[in-house]
């Protein structure tokens, strides 16, 4: 059984332009250990789709179905006072933006402290050395002085690293990282990746980044799962998704982006047209027209997942290999 | 001088030298006589049909260099010299006829269009404010050009919010065209947009600097994006250019070791390939309110000695770049 599972998920929200499906029909499993990259450009249902795991999209608009299986709990049914107590406890959650996730009034000490012993029946005073010992472990230098600094004495990239800490503070099973580099500069994002990277290899926690850049997943996850208009298009294993890219959307995220290495294109080949209205969804296959090898069929039907490899499944029955060809089962 | 910064032979549409903005500091160290550094002694010069790129990382000081050589903001000290002549100190109504030929298109498409105009008039004024053409001719332009970016002229009478993120950049990118300028800054064009929508802004700019020959400014974080569309590249670091080479050179051959660490930074989004050498880069970028003494990169360089810390080392011509380190990599060591 896999620590993380996400069978049918489907989220909609009840808005007044009518019902967003901000999320359809997302299967994705995640262990020990592994890192799984959720990528989709802007209202792709990736935060959501993260967000939602932790019940943070609950309210009296949303509907959700399917399942969110943590060790084969299922979350979506959880009554709140169990899902809060498992928040930070088993799984952990690192947001984009540092600034406005950290408490401008409150020491960083103090802000980390709250998050042990909101869980845990520690006195402060070892709740603080416990968020010394965490600014230590996330590469902050002086811990002991800066324990005491306000968010806005520190850098982004400081700040990121303070939002880890406390999102480890209590040794999740799971860290949720939610477009964790996107506000910081390219050298401080490879500082972070790569802190993350360790504090895995030291923890063994599963790691689930959400990210709009094919970069930063490519090279971090172990599986890569891409969303377009609130549905999963392809997924499978890094080298499946990003090596071998059999969906049209994602092959057209790859040959759209401009390298920093090889030679330089004359052109890029974009994707023609913008990504759908949340509201107002293409029938049948969302990216049918944005795509260069529609058929009318794919205007009638939503393309189900097809596998194509021993963990590759693309939503694309036109350029889908034929054989092995196998209608999806949630993996296990 | 001038050959010291790229262009041969002088015919530069514009140059900077020696280009200084402080800042007076905010709140409590305003008192203390604080200045922010945005941007301390840059020099460029960019040649007709020729991009230059200006890449660099948060508060390098590049989106002020932008405000700078449009005369958005008034230097501190250097000059701004345009097609040859000093521009440095015109007035705002010397400086009108200019502004036809000088046009600047932001990062943000949807702040930088007035939500209340339709998209007919925001693209026809600068022809209104320039008093081109007959109003019947200015529309005829303006549907000229909507078709250049690729718009719907039909669409000529919506306004900005009918309009996704992408095709905003392109309203912003027409009106920055519609009087045929020589020379166009772009500040993070495709900086807010999705990736599958970047790469549309990308091939469209690329196409319009083919057509009509334009100098542009190229200015952006993103060192693949710059890569892309730039003839030469300038190399920011917290205020001060470090490097300066043609594309090919700097991607091939980066002599700075802060280019270096920023080229090899950026993660590829492929599963094959040499495996990179991770960036030695240790920290992140000092405040410009303090910057360090001699070299400014010297506090995160993994190469930087005592004389680094002493002396400033000058933006110096070496093999066909210029390059502003002591110790700069030897050609074939890196990248």
């Amino acid at each position: 059984m896999a620590l993380l599972e996400l069978r049918d998920l489907e989220v909609a929200f009840r808005t007044r332009e009518g019902i967003v499906r901000a999320v359809n029909d997302v299967s994705l499993s995640l262990d020990r250990g592994r890192t799984l990259g959720l990528v989709g450009e802007s209202g792709s249902g990736k935060t959501v789709t993260a967000l939602t795991i932790l019940g943070l999209t609950r309210s009296e608009q949303t509907e959700i179905a399917g399942e969110v299986l943590l060790d084969g709990v299922d979350l979506v049914t959880l009554p709140e006072s169990e899902l809060r107590d498992l928040r930070g406890r088993r799984v952990g959650m690192v947001f984009q933006d540092p600034l406005s996730s950290l408490h401008p009034m409150y020491r960083i000490g103090w802000q980390i402290a709250e998050a042990v012993r909101a869980h845990e029946r520690v006195s402060k005073k070892a709740a603080r050395a416990r968020a010394v010992e965490l600014i230590r472990g996330v590469g902050i230098p002086s811990p002991e002085a800066r324990v005491d600094a306000y968010p806005h004495e520190l850098s982004g990239g400081m700040r990121q690293r303070v939002m880890i800490a406390m999102a480890l503070a209590l040794d999740p099973d799971v860290l949720i990282a939610d477009e964790p580099t996107s506000a910081l500069d390219v050298t401080v994002q490879a500082q972070i990746l790569e802190l993350l990277a360790r504090l895995q290899s030291e923890t063994g926690m599963a790691l689930l980044v959400v990210s709009h850049d094919l970069g930063v997943i490519a090279e971090h996850a172990d599986e890569v799962v891409v969303m377009y208009a609130g549905r999963v298009v392809e997924q499978g294993t890094r080298d499946e998704v990003i090596g071998a890219a059999i969906h049209p959307y994602t092959l057209g995220l790859l040959e759209s982006i401009p390298h920093v290495d090889g030679p330089r294109m004359a052109q890029l080949t974009p994707i023609p047209g913008s990504p759908p209205s949340a509201v107002d969804l293409p029938p049948g296959c969302a990216f049918h027209p944005r795509c260069t090898y529609a058929r009318p069929s794919c205007a009638e039907l939503v393309p189900a997942l097809l596998r194509v490899g021993p963990d590759h499944r693309v939503a694309c029955p036109v350029l889908a290999p034929t054989s092995p060809l196998t209608p999806d089962k949630p993996r296990r | 001088m001038s050959a010291a910064h790229g262009v041969p032979g002088g015919n530069a549409v514009l140059s900077a030298r020696d280009l200084v903005k402080h800042y007076p500091a905010r709140g409590t160290q305003r008192q203390q006589g604080s200045v922010v550094h945005a941007v301390d002694g840059v020099s460029f010069d960019i040649a007709a049909n020729e991009t230059l790129g200006l890449v660099g990382e948060t508060g390098c000081g590049k989106s002020t260099v932008a405000r700078l050589v449009t005369r958005l903001l008034e230097p501190t000290s250097g000059s701004i010299s345009y097609g040859g002549q000093d521009i440095t100190h015109w007035s705002r109504r010397r400086m009108r006829p200019l502004r036809r030929e000088i046009q600047i298109v932001f990062q943000d498409p949807y702040s930088s269009l007035n939500p209340r105009r339709r998209i007919s008039s925001i693209v026809g004024d600068p022809l209104r404010i320039h008093r081109l053409r007959t109003r019947s001719e200015r529309r005829v332009r303006v549907e000229e050009v909507l078709r250049l970016v690729g718009l719907d002229p039909a669409h000529a009478d919506r306004y900005p919010h009918q309009f996704s993120g992408g095709q905003r950049q392109r309203i912003g990118v027409a009106r920055a065209i519609v009087t045929n300028p020589r020379l166009i800054v772009a500040d993070e064009p495709v900086s807010a947009l999705d990736v599958s929508i970047q790469a549309q802004v990308l091939n469209l700019i690329a196409e319009l600097r083919r057509e009509f020959g334009l100098a542009l400014l190229f200015i952006s974080h993103d060192v693949s994006v710059v890569r892309h569309v730039s003839d030469r590249i300038a190399v920011m670091y917290l205020g001060k250019i470090v490097e300066v080479a043609t594309t090919d050179d700097l991607f091939s051959r980066p002599a700075h070791p802060y280019t270096a660490a920023l080229l090899s930074a950026v993660p590829l989004a492929r599963t094959t390939g040499t495996p990179r050498t991770h960036a030695p880069v240790i920290g992140e970028p000092p405040s410009p309110l303090s910057p360090p003494s001699g070299c400014r990169f010297r506090t995160r360089c993994p190469y930087a000695q005592q004389i680094c810390a002493d002396v400033e080392p000058p933006l110096e011509r070496r093999a066909g770049s210029l390059v502003a380190c002591h110790f700069p990599l030897d050609p074939g060591s890196s990248s």
